[in-house]
């Protein structure tokens, strides 16, 4: 895979998520997509496992080290290292696990991954939050708001992916999903 | 795959340990990685704020719900109303932490401890120039008494009969307050009194009630009034009264005027609190292992 073409194009999907929540949001929620995660499951499908795992981690620490959590008390923002990681690595393996059952060029197989994708990403994520909220003194939302919104975070990425389908697969060639990885990291499947 | 290239499985499952324990360990283990949190952000800047600025244009902010010209004024409203909260609460702080400094400077000047019982006024009595009050001496509440009106200590009058429930506070503006009589030392405007302050050397005036709110102290010799000025507060200091009365203030002084005699001079002290409307006072009177010299 083309690491450097996977950096701009992470880049660019992520500077679309901080750019562009506020105009896509709905209404005042914070039902907004995840361009960067449409960006992930797009590779999931097609590149190889080290590599997707790979660049799962990435993307999820990306995710962790723009996103804050404020303290409940002082509202002070803490950035939290792992949710979104671990939830991007659970949904590469969800997607590895049924990508070659799936017609990996389709727009809806990208739609109905990323939804997938999204809902793990979110479950994980609540999940790990919500036990550390237990201890320590974060500001979330009830878990069935936070459901509420995860779960609109998908469908919304999820309607997305079929919009972004044609232009990711423009990328498919330059991403050279096919070739060796420039790094070597292979995973035994 | 050559031979030194570490286990796809065994990095796995140490990055998933690793990312487990950072999600989960507690905030003052973690807290020093939010300063990457700027660093990452400002790296996807470029793109993020033109995006934001472009998007901006095309969403603009939408006012909150209701945010109309009467909206708004109401809020504005609200607003002042709490600034001005604010600013009474400030004041009552500033003028019970006063408080607490001066009662604890009055126990350290006089050597007597006190307990303070609230009450609140449940009846006027004109005729007698007094009031009834809430509780009486099921509370804990004796004859001699001294009442002062809240935030401060000026008195109002003392206590002169202590039933269970209520009791009778006699006002010491009244023409028939008993003792009558009583010697104030004057201190100065300042509300403050210091443990240091030499109080044999202050001067002395004798004041009794006039019955129109006021004290006085008729014939102060010329040498003492010159030493006054109006607005200086006027202190009991009279064995004849109760030994938890010493150092509360009478009043300020608000005139000195001449006499026939051209030796004496005459002072009038009016009390900072109309004694008659207080609604309720705070009766000070000896803890119980101390010996009350009662006037």
């Amino acid at each position: 895979m083309n690491w450097l073409v996977f950096a701009v194009l992470t880049w660019f999907a992520m500077g679309l998520d901080l750019g562009l929540r506020n105009v896509l949001s709905l209404g005042d929620s914070a039902i907004a997509p995840r361009f960067t995660v449409v960006l992930l499951v797009f590779i999931c499908i097609h590149a190889p496992p080290g590599a997707m795992m790979l660049a799962a981690i990435l993307v999820g620490l990306l995710l962790d080290a723009v996103s804050t959590v404020p303290e409940a008390h002082t509202a002070n923002p803490v950035m939290i290292i792992g949710p979104f990681s671990l939830g991007c690595m659970l949904a590469a393996y969800a997607i590895l696990t049924v990508r070659s059952v799936m017609q990996r060029k389709s727009p809806f197989t990208l739609a109905v991954l990323v939804l997938v994708g999204s809902l793990l990403v979110e479950v994980v994520r609540l999940t790990l939050l919500t036990v550390r909220s237990f201890y320590d003194d974060l500001a979330l939302e009830g878990a069935a708001a936070s459901l509420g919104t995860g779960f609109g975070v998908a469908v919304y990425s999820a309607v997305l992916a079929v919009l972004l389908a044609p232009l990711l697969g423009a990328v498919r060639r330059p991403m050279r999903f096919q070739g060796q990885s420039s790094i070597g990291f292979v995973m035994h499947s | 795959m050559s031979r030194n290239s570490p286990n796809p499985r065994a990095a796995l499952g140490i990055t998933v340990l690793v990312l487990l324990g950072l999600s989960l360990a507690p905030a003052v283990l973690t807290r020093w990685m939010s300063v990457g949190h700027s660093p990452v952000v400002a790296v996807f800047a470029p793109l993020s704020n033109l995006l934001d600025r472009m998007a901006s244009g095309l969403r603009p902010p939408r006012p909150i719900a209701g945010d109309d010209d009467a909206t708004r004024e109401q809020l504005e409203a609200s607003i002042r109303d709490l600034e001005a909260r604010l600013l009474t609460l400030r004041a009552e702080n500033r003028d019970l932490a006063a408080l607490v400094e001066q009662l604890g400077r009055l126990r350290v000047a006089t050597g007597v401890e006190t307990k303070t019982i609230p009450a609140t006024r449940i009846a006027s009595l004109v005729d007698s120039g007094a009031i009834e009050l809430r509780p009486g001496a099921r509370a804990g509440v004796t004859v001699n008494a001294i009442a002062i009106a809240p935030g401060g200590l000026q008195i109002v009058g003392i206590v002169t009969d202590a039933s269970p429930m209520t009791s009778m506070l006699h006002l010491l503006t009244d023409k028939r307050f008993e003792p009558g009589l009583v010697v104030g030392v004057v201190a100065g405007p300042d509300l403050m009194i210091e443990s240091t302050v030499q109080l044999d050397r202050l001067p002395r005036i004798q004041l009794e009630p006039t019955g129109r709110g006021t004290l006085v102290a008729d014939a102060v010799n010329i040498s003492i009034a010159d030493a006054l000025s109006e607005g200086d507060t006027v202190r009991v200091l009279d064995e004849t009264w109760p030994r938890s009365s010493q150092l509360l203030v009478l009043g300020r002084v608000t005139r000195i005027e001449a006499t026939d005699e051209p030796l004496f001079k005459r002072v009038v002290v009016t009390p900072e609190v109309d004694p008659k409307r207080v609604r309720s006072v705070l009766l000070r009177m000896p803890e119980a292992s101390n010996a009350e010299g009662a006037g």
